[in-house]
């Protein structure tokens, strides 16, 4: 194929999805002339899976996101439909925000502030080839015959790479939301080194809201004080969701048409999601559950379409339609937009380094479902991290590097990376050993220097985060040097709490720290004397006092693991000469190379006790090299 | 990798000290040392067989001693090793290790065999903190356990505690991760129920710790007792030496005499303390003041009466000092002079009747001692806690199992779980499946130079 010079760009991204959007916004509003192709403009940030941004773990990550620069917590805050806390009687830890949006309303806006970035560019064209030069990147190739040169590039292909779609029998070659898939840049990129691998996603049926009996299902509405991601303009609950369940009826049907199933027929390879099954692959595993929860969504203001949450399936049109209509509510449910499984390529994460670069491509780099991840928010975390990195490269700059203890987004990058994956990975708080320290409430504390180095940080942003922390800071040391004294009001509060009278005072502070006593109750006792603080300053006061000693013990952990996290392993290091180690882990080691024992103690296959024996080995190595000058 | 040497030895006069030298070089350095009367190059005996051989520096023959060679990765270290034996006087011994040194070796650090060892795959990190252990076991049971666990007895224990702390958890991320699903197989109740036992488990090891101690490290132990009760003569019973002076005049003892003693399977780091008595001898009042001292640090009191006579108001002086110590209940009277009379009877409620004089009396004081500091031995010595690491990390994890109980009561499962989470990383610690760089200084720390 014969190519014509294009247009010189600092950057390529490949794919407009929430990845795509994230990197090519990072690296153009940090000054590299960038350009953003996707095979569609008309779906630039879709949303093909389920109708909402959050969620455990994923709303921690929008957080970040967030506090970082990107975009994505003021998309989904504009494009809400609904905002609801989950776990909020729980541990803050784990309080995670997730809201359901209007699709149109957030393609709209996305596209609307790409369109209006400088030095960004958006191109509709199919990308199939990356070329390399000396085996460092040095532009992209389109369909149309364009050659752009560049110094970069970003992978977020998404579900498009190879895409292929399955519904029963059925079986062709598309994209998401029956797009186009990118068929030919798969073969350029094995020939640049890139080895891929096929994983396997679903999404659920599509159905008409006037064909749905409501009155059959539980109705679920927003908070009433709707929390937004990050800080931003007040919104309003514009509409509900339901939960209904599916029966014995349901299970029946899906088992006896479990064949006509392409996951179980074995005419689908890819692997598939552990954490967002099939219907059928719930069933499967979980024999005993007598029913499954069902959600039912809103697609947006301006459409009658309803997503349901919880009954991914690529059984055959004609089964999903069986099975559906046995749910109450669901029985005369009208189908718009059939389930259907979808397979794709996608790269093996263990080949990127910490920056998300391919280690032995200088200049390429990958996001999102492309780097093996499921979910909206995984992959707009990562397009941030690889838009920042790939800016630095392209500017001759050191690289973001965000650790474990910094965030989920750091956590994220470091399991994929690190450890691999062998299913689309997703976030999950329990994925973080440093899970107390990493809250939503304190996103912007752990991450904001991070953003602002890397310029995605306005002054205002920085100032108005500056002004939040002293009042935090200020408001805890009120409660840490006030008392109460003994009042009636306060006996009656520590009564109805189930606790003993007490014999005099009590600090504020200490009163907080008592379990099923709240910040306002605090300031129920102080009346009028209560100070007026935001909401999210508030959170933060309450959670920071209240779980002091856990947080104190975590902070202590992540100093102590610190030392092994930063302490740097030699480039030249020989690991064949270290022979306690185990061969499986010399191999390992050898191959991947880690630049610090931390890293190194996370890689597959090495052990305590190797890492135990490197230790050794490298104190040796100093004492050598001491010796030496 | 570099070429060490180094004394591996005792310091001071022996009869024969060995030089053990470890590296790509060493066989080559041991050669040049040395000079086989039948001619023979050193590098061309047999791997593993001791020769003689002279050694030299030089034109300078000084000693006449025994060379063995081994090759990697037969050696101690794994690598390739020669162990020179000389003659054992400080001299000779220098002599031989700078000739070493001259013929290219380095100095070798504390614990470089073993770590070279260790680094080189011939044993373990908990081997070679079990070998710390064998090096120096100084009673019977300590090296029993030492070697029960260099076999993995303890890891077993601590296997099912890791497991079902993992299950716990495991239940808990369910609870947290998917909050619009009922996921959760333990109720709070249930949760609790099982980290009690777990609570149990752990407690029990962590009590064999005083045991372990008392068998590893030793008891800090003390002998009191007004002038001339025969508290010397007591210690030198125990040590079976004269190592404490023994006179029939009244407050010879002014300093502290400190010995390290094995009672039966227990080991003891006994202080022999100037006679309590008003004294207007400044130096004897010093010695007096000492005596305080250890007393109040004491773990185990030895109270030394004459049983031959009434006891008078200087013992009761005694006596008063170790209530004010507040040692009443660690304290074991010893009533001595049997061979005298038995004249008066304990003061408080655990004595032992003896005489340091011919002996008598001392199968009883070990009874006596175990029950007095609740020394039971354990059923499985393979369970004995000696290692003040193991100890410590496996008592952090019972505090935070008896953390996530309370926090069952007063908070979420997801706060628990925090508890949990710790409680593994600690026994994690204590069982080698983490490391820290810590814990690796730490144990080859406890080397010294030629280990």
């Amino acid at each position: 194929m014969r190519f014509y010079q294009a247009e010189q760009l600092d950057i390529a991204v490949v794919g407009a999805g929430h990845a795509g959007i994230e990197a090519a916004l990072a690296a153009a509003r940090t000054g590299c002339r960038t350009a953003l192709f996707t095979l569609t403009l008309d779906l630039v940030a879709n949303m093909p899976c389920n109708p909402s941004i959050g969620g455990t773990g994923k709303g921690h990550l929008v957080f970040e996101i967030d506090a970082l620069g990107g975009e994505m917590g003021r998309a989904a805050n504009r494009s809400m439909l609904q905002s609801r806390m989950l776990n909020a009687s729980k541990g803050p830890a784990v309080h995670s925000l997730r809201m359901q949006e209007d699709r149109a309303a957030y393609r709209k806006y996305m596209k609307d502030v790409l369109e209006k970035t400088e030095n960004l560019s958006l191109i509709q064209a199919e990308v199939i080839g990356v070329r390399t030069e000396n085996g460092r990147v040095c532009g992209v190739e389109t369909a149309f015959g364009g050659f752009y040169p560049a110094k970069a590039v970003i992978l977020c292909t998404g579900t498009s790479l190879k895409g292929k779609i399955f519904v029963g029998e059925a079986n062709y070659e598309a994209g998401p939301d029956n797009t186009v898939s990118a068929n030919r840049l798969s073969d350029s990129l094995r020939d640049a080194g890139v080895k891929l691998v096929r994983f396997k996603t679903g999404t659920p049926p599509r159905v008409h809201a006037d064909s749905l009996d409501y009155d059959k299902m539980e109705r679920q509405d927003g908070d009433e004080d709707p929390v937004l991601f990050g800080s931003d303009e007040k919104s309003v609950n514009r509409l509900p969701c339901y939960i209904t369940y599916t029966n014995q009826e349901t299970h029946r049907i899906i088992r006896e048409n479990m064949e006509r199933s392409p996951l179980y027929s074995g005419d689908i390879v890819g692997t598939g999601p552990r954490y967002c099954p099939s219907i059928e692959t719930k069933i499967v595993r979980f024999p005993d559950k007598e029913r499954h929860q069902i959600f039912v969504e809103p697609m947006g203001l301006d459409t009658k379409e309803v997503y349901l949450q919880g009954l991914s399936s690529s059984l055959p049109e004609e089964v999903q339609k069986e099975f559906v209509h046995t749910i109450p509510g669901l029985e005369h449910a009208v189908f718009m937009r059939t389930a259907y499984a979808i397979e794709y390529d996608c790269c093996d994460p263990t080949q990127l380094d910490q920056t998300l670069a391919f280690r032995k491509i200088p200049g390429l780099y990958g996001a999102g479902q492309f780097n093996g991840t499921s979910g909206y928010e995984e992959a707009a975390a990562q397009g941030l991290v690889a838009g920042v990195n790939a800016s630095l490269f392209v500017r001759g700059k050191e690289p973001m590097v965000l650790p474990r203890s910094s965030g989920y987004v750091g956590t994220l990058i470091d399991d994929i990376t690190v450890k691999g994956t062998d299913e689309p990975y997703r976030v999950m708080t329990s994925r973080s050993e440093y899970r107390l320290l990493l809250r939503q409430d304190n996103a912007k504390k752990r991450l904001i220097e991070y953003g602002r180095a890397a310029g995605l940080v306005t002054d205002d942003a920085y100032e108005a985060f500056l002004e939040e922390e002293r009042m935090v800071e200020d408001e805890k040391e009120r409660l840490s040097s006030e008392r109460f004294h003994h009042s009636d009001k306060l006996e009656q509060l520590l009564e109805d709490r189930g606790y003993p009278k007490l014999a005099g005072g009590i600090q504020k502070a200490e009163l907080l720290r008592r379990p099923g006593i709240s910040l306002a109750d605090l300031y129920e006792l102080e009346g009028a004397g209560a100070p007026k603080l935001p909401p999210s300053v508030l959170r933060r006061v309450e959670n920071e006092i209240k779980y002091e000693g856990y947080i104190r013990r975590q902070l202590e952990d992540v100093e102590k693991s610190a030392k092994l996290e930063e302490k740097r392993i030699p480039e030249d290091l020989d690991y064949n000469a270290i022979l306690g180690m185990r061969l499986e882990a010399r191999q390992k080691l050898s191959e991947r190379r880690p630049a610090t024992v931390g890293i190194a103690s996370r890689v597959p296959g090495v052990s305590p006790a190797d890492i135990s024996v490197l230790l050794v080995a490298l104190a040796q190595y100093g004492n050598e090299r001491k010796g030496d000058i | 990798m570099r070429t060490v040497a180094a004394v591996s030895t005792p310091r001071g006069k022996g009869g024969v000290a060995m030089i053990r030298i470890t590296g790509p070089d060493a066989v080559r350095v041991a050669g040049l040392v040395s000079r086989r009367p039948c001619g023979t190059p050193l590098e061309e005996t047999e791997p593993g067989r001791a020769v003689r051989t002279l050694f030299h520096k030089g034109d300078d023959v000084f000693d006449d001693g025994m060379a063995t060679i081994f090759f990697a990765p037969r050696s101690f270290t794994g690598e390739d090793t020669a162990e020179l034996v000389c003659h054992g006087g400080p001299l000779v011994t220098q002599k031989l290790l700078e000739a070493v040194f001259a013929a290219g070796a380095f100095p070798a650090g504390p614990g470089e065999f073993t770590r070279r060892a260790f680094q080189n795959g011939k044993m373990t990190l908990s081997q070679a903190e079990a070998v710390g252990g064998l090096i120096d076991a100084k009673t019977e049971s300590h090296l029993r356990t030492s070697l029960l666990q260099c076999r993995g007895s303890l890891s077993k224990k601590l296997n099912a505690v890791f497991d079902e702390l993992k299950f716990l958890l495991a239940s808990v991320y369910a609870y947290i991760d998917y909050p619009d699903e009922d996921m959760t197989d333990v109720t709070p109740e249930e949760m609790k129920e099982r980290l009690a036992k777990i609570g149990k488990t752990l407690e029990a090891l962590c009590d064999s710790r005083s045991y372990g101690k008392a068998i590893s490290e030793g008891i800090r132990a003390v002998i009191v007792g007004k002038p001339n009760t025969g508290k010397s003569a007591f210690l030198n019973m125990l040590t079976g030496e004269d190592s404490a002076i023994v006179t029939d005049e009244a407050g010879t003892t002014r300093d502290i005499v400190r010995e390290q003693v094995k009672l039966g399977d227990l080991l003891l780091n006994l202080a022999d303390t100037a006679g309590l008595r008003e004294s207007e001898n400044k130096v004897e009042r010093i010695g007096i003041g000492k005596s305080l001292e250890a007393l109040s640090d004491a773990e185990l009191v030895f109270a030394v009466f004459d049983g031959s006579k009434e006891l008078d108001e200087n013992d009761a002086d005694v006596l008063e000092k170790i209530r004010a110590a507040g040692k009443e209940n660690a304290t074991v009277c010893v009533m001595n002079k049997e061979d005298i009379g038995a004249v008066s009877s304990s003061p408080l409620p655990c004595g032992v009747r003896i005489s340091a004089l011919n002996g008598s009396g001392l199968k009883d004081l070990i009874p006596a001692v175990k029950e007095r500091l609740s020394l039971a031995e354990p059923e499985d010595p393979g369970e004995i806690l000696t290692n003040a690491r193991q100890y410590a990390a496996i008592e952090k994890a019972r505090t935070h199992v008896a953390r996530a109980i309370e926090a069952l009561g007063s908070y979420t499962q997801d706060i628990a779980g925090l508890d949990l989470e710790m409680a593994l990383a600690s026994l994690a610690e204590a069982d080698g499946r983490t490391v820290s760089e810590a814990v690796v200084d730490e144990i080859f720390s406890h080397f010294c130079v030629g280990k």
